[in-house]
């Protein structure tokens, strides 16, 4: 089966789902600007609170000082049966719950929050808490790394490699979900101003928390004989995540937050490649970074087969890259980076193309930095009320062809519909031709709106000269997709390029474009709606952490430490 | 119970989906409700006093003959036409320095208010008049995002339901205007920094009728969820 197109044979957009799905974390990615902002800011944490019994069931609380603000991340640990213990969003219990509060935590605050916090959903959140999280310890490692410590041993650093973390959240929830603060008061009255900061922070101290946790477990185990994990096997543990659909919506519902990260992405590379040439220095840099990449492919375990494909043809394509830029070193041309960019995608996979442009991006910390401190959009969508729909119709067809030339009236092309469940609130995939629901679909087929809206308006040509103003009055029901189309004028990465309704639709794709941009790695399909992946794996834990190692732990391996 | 802003709006919004808003009239709807909550100005309570006269009843086509007699809303709720109207208020506003329009059988005046408040900033001053049914008129005033507002006896300015919006766009100084300000990026800022108390009741059937929108999970879609088949490793 052929992976991917590559990309000589498609016109460049990295907004189709077969691209998005091939994306990597970066410089940008928010985990690796969170720990720059900790180790710039000088933020201080402290681990104010460690009441947990032999078992490692109680309350933990880390605290964040920074300035003149102090932030709490509340955690949780309790009983959980084999019979509760469940990954999936309509889970009801889970070994440790968390929350990130705003302030120091008081007597009365705690007992609110322990009401509440563990019960996830079902509780209720004030604006005093940013973030809502669970995670599950890993049935593999948590107890084997707690008896292994012990007896006085260090685990091997290939069983942690075949697992990766200690715990597994399944949810991180903020932005004035179950009651917690609206992003737009985060925004405006907290540090935490970039998208997805407060989130990332609360992960990785949910980390901290997860080795704390297991070392406390195993002193009790056997005080006399127990030891601590050693900080170069500790380093490789992550923080384990299961993604499910919940994500693939927000892309399609924040475009212009899409764009905008996008975006900040491209500034980066274009800017880059305008360098007039390529010292040697960089470029023996970008092979190191290569290699690691390359590395990082040979140890990193799925069981997807079509994912271990993907990842051994990204090591031989990340080979291809070593080689030629090894040549171009002997060579000593005036070659520029551009040139290596497009070496890779003439004749690479997109997986290859992704790691090239990170790498790279890794040589530029001036800047890639600053950009990253900048993510944030609001979600306003604005109409062009002025604007004439003859003007709207040929800018559909100049920039939506990948919607209104499908033929929505095959079954393939409208097999899928989004709904959210009943469950949990959570959106779900439903088959339209084989489940019940579908009159509930949420909007989300913007190439099948595009495509209704287009023919309607080709049609009624009493209307070209109408403004969309006017149209709307009388066409109330197009009011949505306009405003959505006039707004990502401006937004060029805004949309997927990609019928999400279609029967071959990977929902996949859409969850790993999302987790890149948070900084996942470890990608692990378990079908085509959900993944595991890893957060923060081979990141300085905060007592090592500094200025020297902050930056250096993308596509970290098992001899990184 | 408090709630968030996000919950207030996503909940309304979904009402109103259930309810038969088409995509972007239920986003705007669900706005008007949301915005007016936080702002302490009754969303929750008005939209269930009008939920028996749109649920399923949408209607958003607004016809305008001649912008220079009254529009007549016929009683149609402001969450159904308000946007299209405001839309195109806005797009003839550009021509003029000022635009004065009268709507009748508007009940609900205050609908308007965060749809004008949206567009406030594109406009040198915005202004709201309706009858508040006590034989006084509501006046808000909205300049660069902020409101203040006032009430005058009715000197036969407004009808019983009638509304009048102003849009200036001349560069009058209008800051002695300003004195009572009642919403400002401050007090938004407060607000959302408490939680939103609604009437648990009112909310309670609000987010019934939400609900409606959800679908029960196949099997086959529980199966392929997050979770689903591999969860205990």
């Amino acid at each position: 089966m052929m992976l991917q197109k590559s990309a000589s044979n498609s016109s460049f957009t990295p907004m189709t789902l077969d691209r998005m799905g091939s994306r990597y974390p970066s410089r940008l990615s928010f985990s690796r600007s969170m720990l720059r902002t900790i180790i710039k800011n000088n933020w201080k944490i402290t681990r104010s609170k460690f009441d947990l019994d032999k078992d490692g069931y109680g309350t933990a609380i880390y605290e964040i000082n920074i300035l003149n603000e102090i932030y709490s991340l509340v955690c949780f640990s309790q009983y959980l049966a084999e019979e509760d213990r469940s990954d999936r969003v309509i889970a009801e219990k889970w070994d440790t719950a968390y929350t990130l509060h705003i302030g120091k935590v008081n007597e009365k605050e705690l007992e609110r929050l322990k009401l509440n916090i563990p019960l996830q959903e079902a509780g209720r959140n004030s604006p005093k808490e940013l973030i809502l999280s669970r995670a599950n310890k890993s049935v593999r490692l948590f107890k084997k790394i707690a008896e292994t410590l012990a007896n006085g041993f260090q685990p091997d650093i290939n069983e942690i490699n075949d697992v990766g973390y200690l715990l597994r959240t399944t949810a991180v929830y903020g932005s004035g979900k179950f009651g917690l603060s609206d992003f737009i008061r985060t925004e405006a009255s907290t540090v935490f101003d970039q998208p997805f900061r407060a989130e990332m922070l609360a992960v990785y101290l949910i980390r901290e928390f997860s080795v704390d946790l297991v070392e406390h477990v195993a002193y009790h185990l056997n005080s006399k004989k127990a030891v601590k994990l050693k900080s170069s096997i500790k380093q490789h543990i992550g923080i384990g995540n299961s993604t499910g659909l919940g994500m693939a919506p927000f892309i399609i519902k924040h475009p212009k937050l899409v764009h905008k990260w996008m975006s900040q992405f491209y500034k980066a590379i274009k800017e880059i490649k305008s360098k007039k040439q390529i010292t040697d220095d960089k470029l023996i840099q970008f092979i190191h970074l290569i290699k690691k990449a390359k590395g990082y492919l040979n140890e990193v375990l799925t069981n997807d087969s079509f994912q271990k494909k993907k990842n051994i043809q990204s090591a031989i394509d990340l080979k291809k890259i070593i080689k030629y830029c090894e040549e171009l070193k002997i060579n000593k041309n005036n070659n520029n980076w551009d040139t290596i960019l497009n070496f890779t995608s003439n004749n690479l996979q997109f997986d290859a193309q992704e790691i090239a442009q990170v790498q790279l991006i890794e040589l530029y910390p001036e800047i890639a930095d600053p950009l990253a401190e900048n993510m944030s959009d609001s979600d306003d969508m604005y109409l062009n009320v002025n604007e004439t729909i003859f003007s709207l119709i040929n800018f559909i067809k100049k920039n939506y062809s990948w919607a209104i030339n499908i033929d929505y009236s095959k079954k393939e092309n409208l097999y899928l519909f989004w709904y959210i469940s009943e469950e949990k609130l959570e959106p779900r995939l439903g088959e339209r031709y084989n489940e019940e629901g579908a009159e509930l679909e949420q909007p989300l087929g913007i190439g099948k709106m595009t495509h209704e809206l287009y023919n309607f308006l080709i049609k009624h040509k009493d209307v070209h000269n109408y403004t969309v103003a006017e149209f709307l009055l009388l066409h109330p029901k197009f009011r949505g997709i306009i405003r959505r189309i006039q707004t990502l004028s401006d937004y060029n990465f805004g949309e997927v390029n990609d019928n999400i309704l279609a029967k071959n639709t990977m929902p996949v794709n859409m969850l790993r474009f999302k987790l890149s941009f948070f900084g996942a790695s470890r990608y692990d399909p378990k079908s085509d709606r959900w993944l595991r992946v890893s957060f923060y794996a081979g990141a300085p834990f905060y007592s090592d952490l500094n200025s020297q190692n902050v930056e250096n732990w993308g596509f970290a391996t098992m001899n990184s430490y | 119970m408090g709630y968030s802003f996000y919950e207030i709006y996503i909940t309304s919004q979904r009402a109103f989906r259930a309810m038969g808003f088409p995509f972007g009239a239920d986003e705007d709807a669900g706005f008007i409700i949301a915005w007016l909550e936080l702002n302490h100005l009754n969303g929750i309570k008005i939209l269930h006093n009008l939920l028996n006269s749109i649920d399923h009843k949408y209607d958003g086509i607004v016809k305008i003959e001649n912008l220079n007699e009254n529009i007549d809303f016929k009683n149609s709720t402001i969450l159904m036409k308000g946007s299209g109207l405001v839309d195109y208020l806005q797009s003839i506003s550009n021509q003029k320095e000022k635009l004065s329009l009268n709507i009748k059988n508007c009940p609900d005046g205050i609908l308007f208010l965060p749809l004008l408040y949206k567009i406030s900033r594109k406009n040198n001053y915005v202004e709201l008049n309706f009858n508040n049914s006590k034989n006084k008129i509501s006046k808000y005033k909205i300049k660069d995002k902020e409101i203040a507002f006032e009430t005058f006896i009715n000197q036969d300015l407004l009808i019983n339901n009638e509304v009048r919006i102003i849009i200036k766009n001349d560069k009058e100084n209008l800051e002695n205007l300003f004195q009572q300000k009642i919403i400002t990026q401050k007090t938004i800022q407060d607000n959302l920094a408490q939680s939103i108390n609604t009437n648990e009741n009112l909310w309670k059937e609000i987010s019934q009728i939400a609900n409606k929108t959800f679908v029960p999970e196949s099997e086959e879609s529980r199966n392929k969820g997050a979770g689903g088949g591999d969860a205990n490793d």
